[in-house]
């Protein structure tokens, strides 16, 4: 199955939030860790909702975390 | 892996297993006569039922002590969006089995002389047994579609 269209620089945004973890990402998002992952690795389009409180846990607009390559 | 999809797992491969020996089994009732099989099947099916209650129990126990933190976790929006793929194409197959099972009945009672003829006459429990194994089937395949979407994402 190939990945969704939309790219994210979470992996980016994580090293420079004082390498925060997958796992606290999660936590702070409420989501498991894996789906941060999936997110990550761009298999997993992630709802608005979540995609809004990711870009808010690193203080940044949604444009700036996620970007749509369709 | 996230325990959901453990989960999973554990239900695929009790369900292949209980219920592929189910099948196997009641697949060679057939040399039997009809009542005695008709009573051995329902005894099989009564087995089998137990079987896959205790042993999801057991391993449902034994994954969630393994893993106490993600088994106390509600499932987020991306298992909630896997079942629902995934029960869609579960849905799909159990359909088909369910038009197969009402095309027997049919058959069946419109054409006494077809359920005569033929072999699957002498099959014990055989409408139970074609929606039964239809309901299986689409358990299977709704466990694996939820894995391969866990697996390659979606």
């Amino acid at each position: 199955m190939a990945n969704v269209p939309i790219k994210n620089k979470i992996r980016e945004l994580r090293f420079f939030a004082d390498e925060m973890t997958q796992k606290e990402l999660a936590e702070l998002v409420g989501v498991t860790r894996q789906t941060i992952m999936a997110i990550e690795k761009s298999k997993y389009s992630p709802t608005l909702e979540v995609a809004f409180k990711i870009a808010e846990v690193f203080g940044q607009s949604l444009e700036e975390v996620f970007q749509y390559e369709g | 892996m996230s325990f959901e999809e453990k989960s999973i797992w554990v239900s695929l491969i009790s369900t292949v297993c209980i219920f592929g020996y189910y099948f196997i089994n009641v697949l060679s009732l057939g040399s039997m006569p009809l009542e005695q099989a008709n009573i051995a099947a329902v005894q099989l099916l009564f087995q089998a039922v137990v079987t896959t209650v205790v042993v999801e129990i057991i391993l449902h126990t034994v994954i969630a002590i393994c893993n106490p933190s993600d088994a106390q976790q509600p499932s987020d929006e991306r298992d909630k969006l896997y079942k629902m793929r995934a029960n869609s194409v579960g849905y799909s197959v159990l359909i088909l089995g369910v038009i197969l099972t009402l095309g027997h009945i049919l058959l069946s009672s419109f054409f006494p002389e077809f359920k005569g003829q033929n072999a699957v006459a002498t099959f014990p429990l055989l409408s139970a047994n074609i929606l039964f194994f239809s309901f299986i089937i689409s358990e299977v395949a709704r466990y694996s579609s939820q894995v391969f979407f866990y697996r390659k994402g979606a």
